[in-house]
């Protein structure tokens, strides 16, 4: 368990820089996720703070201390990859003591030590199967078991849920914050999910392109976003030009109300109404732009069709300032 | 109509099998006969076994084609994985370079390759040795090795070791515990192929054998000029069998594998 810096993080490819002087401090024991469009260098500056691959520049250090030149088999890190990667010949309880005897743990305790990383992520039944008799789920488990149970100091995770169905990884991502919560071990959780980095994380690392677009808890870069990109990746956004500036107003903050309602913000034609249980989302037309409201049901009774012309209001702390003047 | 293409199509089926089969049988069969000619009617016997037995040039043949076979087959494995896992660290330009300059034994006629190495060693100045011949041989099967390996081992997952390194593990604990389990059935089918080439093999070793030494494939050739008999019978379903249990063996060593490895997937 460690406190984790990057300090002007880099990783060239060729002439593609694909990570771009990060600078991050992550606290000892938070779970950060980093988030970010495919390709914008999650898995690479993973695999630097993993020492799988080295950076053209900069630095990671685990409690203050460079590990630049550490490698890989003596940064005592916990990895998960997307694939798993469980070894296929050896059984889940193999599996899960491979570490163990790599870390010269005393023979006598490895069982207990497997048994215990089973048990933590409900796998004990199955310390005999091989990986390919295992659901993905299960191999999801195994392999989070694995990475824990030699206790790293830091726990990589490389969108370890995505390969599984919707169901599974809702149920997987509160069990995998309980188990984090038990171990309390830095983590990075690498997603390309704003709404699990959302449920799952202390802090959010929004990355694109290869720099860090803003960090912060997940409730400041949803309702505090810093730039365009960051409101629009972090769930829906309008971005309303005024005065030479952005701002972004969430749809749930959007209310419609008939044509001429008091405060009306902008006016216009309901070009579409998606209906999706809980709410409804309303798309309005509004000549130079389009508004999208998302409307809950409280009040039950849906009163507008499309077609209909309405006003959309919202309050003035609906309204977020973004930072940036690029369009 | 479609039960019609139904029984059309096994019928095809069982012609392409009778196709492949049938000389195999006979052969076998006749193997059994007591006729010299290998003329009915069938007469139970298992004298040209004895003779085989009895047959000093035909078991020395044999026991030259096996050790052959077998040195060939265990250098092929090694250089095969080699050039495989050394691959993995190339670019994708070199590491296809290299590849089809170690395949292209594949495309050469064996006759060619043989004669090719002979005229070396003529206008080098060298006298015929086995070396040379199992020299050939490795250049003929290598190939074979390589693609079955290869076919296996693109299965091979580069996060396997670096989940291995990850936990702590150095790169040769790596190695041998993670890398070499993962690919050892490749490593064994690839061998088994590459034995099977070198102990077929006729051209290669014809060209290269020195005089006074013959493998197996020779002797049968050298034999059957002066009258076939049915000891070539005997011999050759004592081949056959020989093939299909080390075939059996290796497909216990790889269990469910084996399907995979005669059908060359991963
Ligand atoms: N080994 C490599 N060689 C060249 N380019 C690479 C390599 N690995 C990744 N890249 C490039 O770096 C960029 C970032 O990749 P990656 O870190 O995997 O993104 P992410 O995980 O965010 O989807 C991509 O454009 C990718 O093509
Ligand atoms: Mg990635």
């Amino acid at each position: 368990m460690a406190k984790v810096e990057l300090r002007d993080l880099t990783k060239i490819y060729g002439n593609n820089t694909v990570v771009d002087h990060i600078n991050l401090e992550v606290e000892d024991g938070t779970l950060v996720s980093v988030l970010g469009p495919s390709g914008c260098g999650k898995t690479t500056t993973l695999r630097m703070i993993a020492g799988f691959e080295m950076p053209e520049d900069g630095d990671v250090l685990f409690d203050g201390q460079s590990v630049g030149k550490v490698a890989v088999n003596k940064r005592n890190i916990g990895m998960v990859f997307q694939s798993y990667a469980l070894f296929p010949h050896m059984t889940v309880a193999q599996n899960v003591a491979y570490g163990l005897e790599q870390h010269a743990v005393p023979k006598q305790e490895i069982p207990g030590r497997v048994q215990e990383a089973l048990e933590m992520v409900h796998m004990e039944d199955y310390a005999k199967r091989k990986p390919k008799q295992l659901s993905g789920g299960q191999q999801q488990r195994v392999a989070l078991a694995r990475a824990l149970v030699i206790r790293p100091r830091v726990l990589l995770l490389d969108e370890c849920l995505s390969a599984l169905d919707k169901k599974l990884r809702v149920e997987m991502q509160s069990e995998l914050r309980r188990i984090l919560e038990e171990t309390k071990v830095t983590t990075f959780f690498v997603t390309h999910d704003q709404e699990e980095a959302m449920t799952l994380s202390d802090r959010i690392v929004v990355m694109r392109d290869g720099i860090v677009e803003q960090t912060g808890t997940p409730f400041e870069v949803y309702e505090r976003p810093a730039s365009r990109f960051v409101a629009g990746f972090l769930g829906k956004a309008n971005f309303i030009e005024r005065d030479g500036k952005t701002y972004a107003v969430r749809p749930e903050k959007v209310k419609i109300g008939e044509e001429g309602t008091q405060g009306a913000r902008k006016t216009g034609v309901i070009s579409s109404l998606v209906y999706s249980g809980n709410l409804t989302t309303c798309t309005v037309d509004c000549g130079d732009m389009e508004i999208l409201a998302e409307i809950s049901h409280i009040d039950g009774a849906k009163r507008f069709e499309r077609g209909d012309r309405v006003s959309a209001v919202w309050s003035d702390d609906a309204e977020i300032l973004l930072e940036e003047a690029e369009a | 109509m479609k039960k019609q293409r139904h029984i059309l199509s096994r019928i095809f089926i069982i012609l392409v099998i009778l196709f492949l089969y049938v000389p195999i049988f006979v052969l076998m069969l006749l193997g059994f006969n007591e006729s010299r000619y290998n003329s009915l009617p069938f007469k139970f016997t298992t004298q040209w076994y004895e003779e085989m037995i009895a047959n000093e040039a035909l078991l020395s043949a044999a026991k030259n084609s096996l050790l052959l076979a077998l040195v060939t087959g265990i250098i092929c494995t090694v250089l095969a994985t080699l050039f495989i896992l050394g691959q993995r660290y190339l670019s994708r330009r070199t590491s296809g370079l290299f590849n089809s300059i170690v395949m292209m034994p594949m495309s050469i006629p064996w006759l060619i390759m043989g004669l090719s190495i002979l005229l070396m060693i003529r206008s080098m100045d060298f006298t015929k040795n086995m070396a040379f011949v199992l020299a050939g041989h490795v250049i003929i099967s290598l190939p074979y090795a390589l693609l079955v390996l290869r076919a296996r081992m693109s299965s091979l997952d580069k996060s396997l070791e670096e989940m291995s390194a990850s936990l702590g593990a150095g790169p040769l604990t790596t190695f041998r515990r993670v890398t070499l389990p993962a690919i050892a059935p490749a490593m064994v089918a690839g061998g088994f192929l590459a034995f099977m080439i070198s102990f077929d093999n006729f051209a290669i070793s014809y060209f290269l054998i020195p005089n006074g030494v013959t493998t197996l494939p020779i002797e049968i050739q050298t034999s059957i000029k002066f009258g076939f008999t049915p000891e070539i019978n005997a011999i050759s379903t004592v081949i056959i069998v020989f093939s299909l249990v080390i075939l059996l063996i290796v497909g216990i060593i790889m269990r469910s594998n084996l399907k995979d490895m005669l059908g060359g997937k991963k």
